[in-house]
């Protein structure tokens, strides 16, 4: 009987592994076939050709590959990946810095062209990226800032977009009320960046008493902390989600007969974005996984091939409003301070990353911090 | 009949783990009452209630693994993989709830009996084998779910989720129509009294000709249900499904289940006091944002109190080793 149970067990793992196979294997296919169309005999022969040169290779190193975001960040990067004629593989860190550490190491032996890593820890990191750096191996380090001598940060402006938001927020409650701000967990270099934004920002409103939220990241644990404040303070007058958890906020609110809470949600998700024309949000930050990912690859590919970049480049965002509250925001004088965008234009920008951050049009100096 | 005798001979300690989830939850809420008077309004702990029934759900299946002797460290990702794959087919199917709830029982009972499978025929420790299946579960779950978030509506998801009959929330009344069932499985039917006897002395039962095997598989089973049920909870209130996993869940049920008495060694445990100590979690989450604690200090709360029901379990048993 034991034995027929393990035979059966390991038929099922087969099953499982041939599944699981099955896609990983289909993965790399689906980049030739989408080239395939276009391709000749003689263009099969070039391409050889150019592999036998070596095409130059790029390892995304990220946090885990879980989560709409970053499902949406590896499709940009993959599309960056074959504008700018470079191998491209992602590594996931499985949510461990050693694993992460482990990966880098492995990729500084196969002697990869360009490591790009999110890190799960802005110190712990460091020593990894030294030792690519030392091996002539230039290191992105996504949305973090980390000073080494070998590495290029790419990063948001998000202490200063979050403190726009809480501007909007602000102005829009009439400068008096109670404002929440959800940010992820306390330690992350971006959650502190988004929550310095937002503290920053409320005080320079004295009648606006702010609350910080952190949700570990979690829309549950998010949408469970929004309810009971609801319940603590029934006149709260609007939440920031530093997330894109924006959905769960208004669930949040719709349980608690709230459905006035003004919500702005985060990061872009053409999902959400409709969200900002119907009133569901007060605005959005153009940010998108797709851009995000394709802006760093391509910034990889730039690096690999020698390119000159500075130390710190940040990602162009844009505050999502509609023509409504972009009117509002002309009145209060806050348009000159952050660059705006219709939920149309946010659209076409989302899916324009191609042109956007394309080889012909990827310049440094668009890249600037805001300040 | 052996563990009503061992039960005797430790009375008093035995009386106050009985009695430490209710003492709990009614401290913790008066001290909380006293600071913020806002804790003991029905608005307040009836979102409690809905928030956390589907935790409850989870913790009693915990408890049922516990008494029988096991652990079971799948629920979190049978949350995942099941709202996912039940989430897919609820998409395909025109936004058939049915489909949903169906995906996500699949998977529970699916996954709880290769669990007891694999514990109960193939002799894996319970640890190693459900800790497997976590990433095996986990797997499948980013297998299937390709990054989507799935947005659920309908009237149905509204009510489950939301939903309030004479203004108590409906999962909290579907709780405790779910609880005092399984009380009476636990009680009165043979997969209760063996789930016990599993846990107090499992040899014994082999030797009485129990087939031992078809109870464990069926212990897992009922607690991958019991996952998969709390799981449809959660996902309606939320009203989407992320393809990550929730990071509380796990311990929140585990917890729930040891601050409601259940014995860390098997053997003892009871379907009440585990619903409590699902309350006692939630009340700890809703008082610190009451009283405007940090979160970071949630954790430190949470685990302080699993320590103290811990440590009254650790003096239990001494206490029924010296008698």
């Amino acid at each position: 009987m034991k034995k027929v149970t393990a035979l059966l067990l390991v038929g099922m793992m087969f099953l499982m592994a041939a599944a699981c196979g099955g896609k990983s294997q289909t993965e790399p296919s689906k980049e030739n076939n989408a080239a395939a169309p276009a391709e000749t005999q003689e263009e099969d022969a070039e391409k050889n050709a150019e592999e036998a040169g070596g095409k130059k290779q790029i390892a995304f190193v990220c946090i885990n590959m879980e989560g709409a975001f970053w499902v949406d960040m590896m499709r940009g990067g993959e599309v960056a990946a074959e504008d700018y004629g470079v191998d491209l593989v992602f590594k996931s860190g499985e949510g461990s810095l050693e694993k992460q550490i482990s990966l880098i190491e492995n990729l500084v032996v196969q002697g990869v062209d360009c490591i790009i890593v999110d890190p799960l820890d802005k110190q712990g990191i460091v020593p990894a990226i030294n030792k690519a750096g030392e091996a002539g191996i230039p290191v992105i380090t996504a949305g973090n800032e980390i000073e080494t001598d070998y590495n290029v940060c790419t990063i948001y402006n998000d202490a200063y977009d979050v403190g726009c938001i809480t501007d909007v927020m602000c102005k829009t409650i009439g400068e008096s009320g109670k404002v929440a701000c959800v940010v992820g967990a306390p330690g992350s270099a971006v959650s502190d960046a988004r929550q310095k934004g937002f503290e920053d920002a409320v005080a320079n409103y004295p009648n606006v008493e702010p609350f910080v939220l952190p949700a570990k990241w979690d829309a549950t644990v998010a949408q469970q902390m929004v309810t009971d404040l609801l319940v603590a303070e029934p006149d709260l007058d609007g939440v920031i989600c530093a997330d894109a958890i924006g959905f769960q906020i208004v669930q949040a609110a719709e349980a608690s007969n709230r459905e006035d809470l003004l919500v702005t949600n985060f990061a872009g998700m053409t999902d959400n974005i409709p969200g900002v024309e119907d009133g569901t949000y007060l605005l959005d930050l153009l940010m998108g996984g797709a851009r995000v990912g394709y802006w760093n690859v391509a910034t990889a590919a730039q690096l690999a091939n020698g390119a000159d970049i500075p130390q710190k480049i940040y990602l162009p965002t844009s505050v999502v409003v509609s023509e409504n509250t972009k009117e509002k925001l002309d009145e209060w004088g806050l348009t000159d301070k952050m660059t705006t965008c219709t939920p149309d234009e946010a659209m076409e920008i989302l899916e324009g990353f191609s042109e956007e951050f394309g080889p012909d049009s990827y310049k440094v100096e668009n890249y600037q911090p805001r300040s | 009949m052996e563990v009503s005798s061992k039960q005797k001979a430790v009375q008093p300690m035995e009386k106050l783990q009985k009695m430490l989830p209710a003492v709990l939850l009614i401290a913790i809420s008066i001290v909380v009452t006293i600071l913020n008077p806002i804790f003991l309004t029905w608005n307040n702990i009836s979102n409690i209630l809905m928030q956390y029934s589907g935790v409850a759900f989870i913790a009693i299946g915990a408890m049922l693994v516990l008494i029988s002797g096991g652990i079971d460290f799948t629920s979190a990702e049978i949350m995942a993989c099941g709202s996912v794959i039940g989430g897919l087919w609820y998409l395909h199917g025109g936004n058939n709830i049915l489909l949903l709830i169906l995906g996500c029982v699949g998977v529970g009972v699916a996954v709880g009996f290769i669990n007891g499978v694999l514990i109960a025929c193939l002799k894996f420790p319970p640890f190693i084998a459900t800790l497997a299946m976590q990433s095996v579960v986990h797997g499948t779950m980013l297998f299937f779910a390709e990054g989507k978030i799935i947005q659920l509506s309908g009237a149905t998801v509204e009510f489950l989720g939301k939903g309030r009959i004479a203004n108590i929330p409906a999962a909290f009344l579907i709780l405790i129509v779910f609880a005092a069932l399984m009380q009476l499985v636990t009680k009165y039917t043979k997969l209760g009294t063996y789930t016990y006897a599993l846990g107090g002395n499992e040899q014994a039962l082999t030797y009485t000709g129990v087939n031992v095997k078809k109870y464990k598989i069926l212990i897992y089973m009922t607690t991958g249900l019991c996952s998969a049920l709390g799981t449809i909870l959660i996902t309606t209130r939320m009203a989407a499904i992320y393809s990550s996993v929730n990071s509380t869940l796990l311990l929140d049920g585990i917890a729930a289940t040891v601050i409601g008495g259940t014995s860390i060694t098997g053997g003892k445990g009871n379907v009440i006091g585990t619903v409590v100590g699902a309350m006692i979690i939630g009340v700890i989450g809703n008082s610190l944002i009451l009283l405007n604690v940090s979160s970071n200090m949630h954790d430190v709360v949470k685990g302080s109190i699993i320590v103290f029901a811990l440590l009254i379990d650790v003096l239990v048993n001494r206490q029924g080793n010296k008698d």
